[in-house]
């Protein structure tokens, strides 16, 4: 492995994330133990990944009001799943703030169009135009201000930290692979995330597909390519507003590099409204 | 921003000057090659099995660390590789001597799997779990040393300044994602309109790395005094 292909393919930053696959991440292994340089990169990557997990965890904790703050603190699994939560929250986030540039930029260009009006016109088509154009901009003005501050509430709501989510623990149980107890999950007051944590067994897969349907078969969600942690867990998170109260089926399969996919558990679930 | 345009120069001049500059300290001439280096040791060389130890002894560290996640473990692995690496070499068991950081690594990763299947074989069953072995289980403080919580937050910090000198959203966005997600990097580059090409480049990924090269050792050690 050579420092080009290293520097091009962000090879140590995707070691320190768990993204090299397995070879590869031999490779660099090898190339690192004899290298200072990536090392050192290495080493930068790894204290930049523990940064912000701790202010992720910081943010989850701090939550005023949140009676589980010190069950997150106490909790590296659970922080941990606060962490990957809070990272997800923050992509709805950053959708809407490239709205309210959009929106800032169409602003601007109307500003640019009535200035040039301002200079082509005479004095008195110049002074109608102007007073036309300053009454379709005042509306739109005041469209977007409304809009900007909707959209504002919805990414200050967003940037919030995500706390008391509720969080189902799946872990299959010998012999039940039909079913075993019925999980329930309780969905939050206000919409917002629901977490499940699935603990898929000993054998491990390249990746995995998790599919959640109703008690009628229909799906809900299907999710491929999903790929253990850490912690050899599963984390799938799902907005509550696309769970109605009910029975439900999560479907865990492994998928090996080739030849059909290995169910790894069936969890029946009921939803319950709080 | 001053801070910022040296990590994002750093970052892109950086490969640049570490190709241009000569070997760093460590990776020595060919006299310290790998396979050289094992023919030496074989031939007696003292001075040969140091060298050894001071050009893999970091890197091996920080493999064991990832491995292992806990340092004491890691550290105890670290003594006993290089140990075991240097009684194979004396004893020219090494094949692929021009292959030695593969040995190395291999050697690691075996010794790190024989010690958790050891530590498997012994660990109490809940079932005949006697009193005592309980109360061992609840004492025992797995959780990190004073030291290492005092190093963290000062990287959180060192983090929380970097952030704050980001002068995109997306950036810190970015950062987020790929460090703490398992989204793959074209579903980040689709999700924030950045193109696949510029991934690599991106100021938040680079400056980010490049910010952070000081490493925790040296904290550590200003630290500690």
């Amino acid at each position: 492995m050579d420092h080009q292909t290293i520097d091009s393919g962000n090879i140590a930053e995707r070691y320190v994330t768990g993204r090299l696959p397995a070879e590869d991440a031999a490779s660099f292994e090898e190339h690192y133990l004899i290298c200072p340089s990536c090392t050192a990169r290495v080493e930068a990557a790894e204290r930049l990944q523990r940064g912000l997990r701790r202010l992720a965890e910081e943010a989850a904790v701090r939550a005023p009001g949140d009676t589980g703050s010190a069950r997150w603190s106490r909790s590296p699994r659970l922080a941990l799943a606060a962490a990957a939560l809070l990272a997800v929250a923050l992509v709805p986030a950053g959708l809407e703030l490239g709205q309210i540039r959009r929106l800032r930029s169409d602003l601007a260009t109307t500003r640019d169009a009535l200035a040039r009006t301002q200079v082509e016109k005479g004095p008195a088509e110049r002074l109608a135009a102007m007073q036309g154009e300053l009454q379709q901009t005042q509306r739109d003005l005041a469209a977007v201000v409304e809009k900007q501050a909707t959209l504002s509430r919805e990414v200050a709501k967003d940037r919030q930290p995500q706390t008391n989510l509720p969080l189902l623990s799946l872990t299959p149980v010998r012999g039940g692979a039909a079913g075993g107890p019925v999980r329930r999950l309780t969905l939050p007051k206000e919409p917002g995330w629901v977490a499940f944590w699935v603990e898929p067994g000993d054998t491990e897969y390249p990746a995995y597909r998790a599919t959640l349907r109703t008690a009628q078969g229909a799906v809900v969600f299907q999710a491929s390519r999903l790929a253990l942690n850490d912690l050899g867990a599963l984390l799938i998170t799902v907005h509550s507003t696309s769970l109605a109260p009910g029975a439900y089926r999560l479907e865990v399969e492994g998928l090996p590099g080739s030849g059909a996919p290995v169910a790894v558990g069936r969890f029946p679930l009921r939803v319950e409204s709080r | 921003m001053l801070t910022l345009l040296w990590s994002q120069a750093v970052c892109v001049l950086g490969p640049l000057i570490l190709g241009a500059l000569p070997a760093p300290e460590g990776t020595g001439g060919p006299e310290d090659e790998p396979a050289r280096l094992v023919t030496r040791i074989q031939a007696g060389d003292r001075a040969a099995e140091a060298k050894l130890v001071k050009r893999f002894s970091h890197g091996l560290l920080l493999m064991l660390r990832r491995l292992a996640q806990n340092p004491a473990l890691a550290d105890d692995l670290h003594q006993e590789t290089l140990s075991l690496v240097l009684e194979k070499i004396r004893r020219a068991e090494v094949r692929e001597p021009e292959r030695l950081a593969g040995f190395i690594r291999s050697t690691a990763r075996n010794l790190f799997i024989t010690d958790r299947r050891k530590e498997a074989r012994y660990s109490p069953l809940e079932d005949d779990e006697d009193e005592g072995s309980r109360h061992r289980t609840v004492l025992a403080d797995r959780g990190p040393a004073p030291l290492d919580k005092v190093l963290a937050g000062e990287e959180a910090r060192q983090v929380q300044r970097l952030l704050g000198e980001l002068r995109y959203d997306r950036d810190r966005q970015l950062l987020f994602r790929f460090y703490l997600s398992d989204d793959t990097k074209e579903e980040i580059c689709t999700d924030l309109e950045i193109e696949p090409e510029r991934f690599r480049s991106s100021s938040a990924l680079a400056s980010g790395c490049g910010s952070f090269g000081t490493g925790r050792r040296s904290a550590r050690s200003s630290l500690q005094g």
